[in-house]
């Protein structure tokens, strides 16, 4: 058995983890390796509050994994081989970290306890702005502060036995793989501090083998480090004109650290540094902003990018085993390129966005002959995006059509018996595909945030007005008002779609589930 | 999954060509006997009859060919598109307004053909008076608008493309096990 484990720490390891949830979630990660492995997400932030990335993340989890039941059924076992493999997260866990609401760094060094020098010492380390800062917002770019912590909490949980970290070992023996990637930024605050300290002491502690047989496990740990790649407005808490000086400083520790040359890999991410927008309640896409002011119990919630899909595809490629190679040797550093142009024409200038045109810029195996079954991430993300349009959008707006039920798509036929309020049916999590709405929902949020921030060219999900263009689901909707299959769901036609699900073959007993799992081999592009 | 589409979509194509082929052969056999027989028995009559007997059979086999064809059609846009709600109610309308206009023009090909063989003197020429006689004479009519009728409910209604509903009970039962999934997971 393979047992593979991210540590996210920080907001940006909670988005490198939403990506690789999605990742998995499409089959991705289960076609670069053998189906039988487990996969465990460790969450590490302060920033716990509701609307944050981490509570963002674990609702994602939450999703895919309520969904699962309906996600994993073989509807056609001549194509079993190679259907749509999700695979949820088996087992989420979080560290704890010894705050409260009102928690700051004075409050957890006990300032009042500290002697004459200890207290000059402290100011002099950590100016009034770090000492009031309200931890359970997170460390907000400020790596100075996240570093105290997380060391002195590792000591404490390490022995715990069902703490945070021995619990990772709870159901692998010592002839099983363990493979553990940290995952966090360079730049930021809990990530930079988080990252690099934890992953040392993890893999220092295992190599000791105070607690077990642990020695073996400290060979397969990895690094997944984010450089600077997006912008945040001025009027935050959160200087992004530091990232680049942080990450300067932070490459210059891990180059003269001895933690690279303790891990088996360490991959280092980056992009254009893109202006970040999340959408709102009401649809609209705004700056990210986090105002000093802004209030205790609102989280930092950041959106998706396209630098963390490729980390998170690199962190499938390290637990599938699959370590870039140049010239046939092994990377142990390793930084992953969208492009490499050796015509100095073709430059794209530092100021221009680099537009996402093709999927061939994430790279997803070594190439020539190393190239296995997986030749690119194209189809695993196009086919998430084609079940959320579907069963989203289209069957959605087809449930809630005030039409006959003799004039209703034949699987709707096939699934439910007649009734009127069919909309309320195909919503309900007992007798509908309500939580497979909830999964869709929650990649849909993924995948449109992808393509606001670079990714439109290749998933077409904005519309734009300019060219009369409707937002994806709005079209699809409109189709499906109509009962009209005359669109193309990103490159299958809806009506080849719509065709084979008619003749979905369900069991009565789960038949939604085989609504579900038939519409996800629908979406998955095969060759005609 | 593509499979089932295709087991589904022959057997309905093969149900509905094979009933076509029925009623496109066995009525005329049936009725072309007593049609004869009600005919005079001198020449002149019997050879109207016969060939009266002869071209309404290939009038009912074209009207029963073109009918076919016809849902065939239909069936095929059908199951191209695979749509559902407004544009299937509409395309199913046309369906079944074409069917009866073409149940009409065959049944009025049959008549148009009877007049054009002799127009008025017919009945009491060729043809006893009696009501039996003239009930036979109308037999490729009525076998017409019924093999007609037969054929247009059961391409729209036992064997419809597969984005319709099928509305007859033993066929629906069919088609509800061919869609039936053996457990597997």
């Amino acid at each position: 058995m393979k047992k593979f484990v991210l540590v996210a720490i920080g907001g940006t390891g909670m988005r490198v983890a939403q990506s690789l949830v999605a990742l998995a979630a499409s089959g991705f990660l289960s076609d670069l390796c053998e189906p039988d492995y487990r996969l465990e997400i460790r969450l590490v932030d302060l920033d716990i509050v509701p609307g944050s990335d981490k509570i963002e993340l674990e609702e994602m989890i939450r999703c895919v994994n309520e969904a699962m039941p309906s996600l994993s059924i073989i509807v056609d076992r001549e194509t079993a081989h190679s259907r749509w493999k999700a695979k949820g997260i088996d087992r989420m866990k979080t560290l704890i970290p010894p705050i409260d609401d009102r928690s700051t760094l004075s409050d957890l060094i006990c300032e009042g306890n500290l002697d004459d020098s200890e207290k000059m010492a402290f100011h002099a380390l950590f100016a009034e702005d770090d000492r009031t800062l309200v931890l359970r917002r997170g460390c907000k770019g400020r790596p100075r502060i996240g570093s105290m912590l997380w060391a002195e909490h590792f000591d404490q949980d390490w022995r715990n036995k069902g703490g945070f970290w021995q619990s990772i070992f709870d159901d692998i023996g010592t002839e099983d793989e363990l493979r553990v990637m940290f995952a966090g930024s360079v730049f930021g605050g809990t990530g930079a501090s988080g990252t690099p300290t934890l992953a040392q002491k993890f893999i220092r502690a295992c190599r000791l083998g105070e607690t077990g047989n642990t020695a073996s496990f400290a060979n397969h740990v990895a690094l997944t480090l984010m450089l600077p790649y997006f912008d945040v407005g001025q009027d935050t808490d959160v200087d992004s004109g530091l990232f680049a000086i942080n990450s300067k400083m932070a490459l210059k520790y891990y180059e003269t650290s001895e933690l690279l040359s303790e891990v088996e890999f360490a991959q280092f991410v980056g992009d254009d540094r893109r202006q970040m927008e999340k959408k709102d309640e009401q649809g609209k896409w705004g700056r990210v902003r986090l105002d000093r002011g802004s209030r205790v119990d609102e989280g930092q919630n950041d959106p998706s990018m396209p630098a963390e899909l490729m980390a998170a595809i690199g962190i499938c490629r390290y637990f599938a085993g699959d370590i870039p190679t140049v010239n046939n040797v092994r990377q142990k550093v390793y930084v992953p390129l969208k492009w490499t142009n050796t015509n100095p024409e073709m430059d794209v200038a530092p100021e221009d966005p680099f537009v996402l045109k093709s999927f061939d810029y994430f790279p997803v195996n070594n190439g020539g002959v190393d190239a296995g079954a997986v030749r690119t991430v194209q189809d695993y993300i196009l086919r998430l995006e084609r079940f959320c349009l579907m069963l989203g959008c289209y069957y959605r707006t087809s449930a809630a059509l005030d039409t006959k039920w003799n004039y209703r798509p034949e699987v709707f036929r096939t699934v439910w018996r007649k009734q009127n309020d069919l909309l309320e049916t195909y919503e309900s999590r007992n007798d509908g595909v309500g939580s497979a709405l909830a999964f869709a929902e929650s990649m849909f949020r993924w995948l449109e945030e992808l393509d606001h921030h670079g990714m439109h060219d290749l998933l077409l999900i904005e519309g734009d007005t300019r060219f009369n263009m409707p937002h994806i689901q709005e079209a699809v909707s409109r189709a499906a008002e109509l009962g009209s299959t005359n669109l193309d769901v990103m490159g299958i036609p809806c009506a080849q779609i719509t065709a084979q699900m008619n003749s979905a073959r369900v069991d009565p007993q789960g038949a939604t589930k085989y609504f579900v799992s038939s519409l996800m081999e629908c979406c998955v592009l095969r060759a005609q | 999954m593509k499979a089932n589409v295709g087991k589904r979509v022959t057997a309905r194509v093969i149900a509905t060509l094979c009933l076509a082929v029925a009623l496109a052969l066995i009525p005329p056999m049936i009725y072309h006997n007593p049609l004869y027989a009600a005919f005079y028995l001198d020449d002149a009559a019997k050879e109207i009859g016969s060939q009266f007997s002869d071209n309404t059979r290939w009038i009912h086999l074209g009207g029963i060919v073109v009918i076919w064809l016809m849902n065939l059609l239909f069936f095929i846009t059908n199951e191209k598109k695979g749509d559902y709600g407004r544009e299937l109610e509409r395309r199913t309308r046309l369906q079944g307004l074409l069917n009866f206009l073409l149940l009409v023009v065959s049944v009025a090909a049959m008549i148009g053909y009877r007049f054009m063989v002799n127009g008025e003197v017919w009945i009491g020429t060729y043809l006893p008076n009696a009501q039996m006689s003239i009930l036979t004479l109308y037999a490729p009519y009525y076998t017409m608008a019924l093999s007609a009728a037969i054929l247009w409910a059961f391409c729209m209604r036992a064997a419809p493309a597969t984005n319709c509903a099928v509305r007859c009970y033993l066929p629906k039962k069919i088609d509800e096990r061919m869609k039936r999934a053996e457990r597997t997971r």
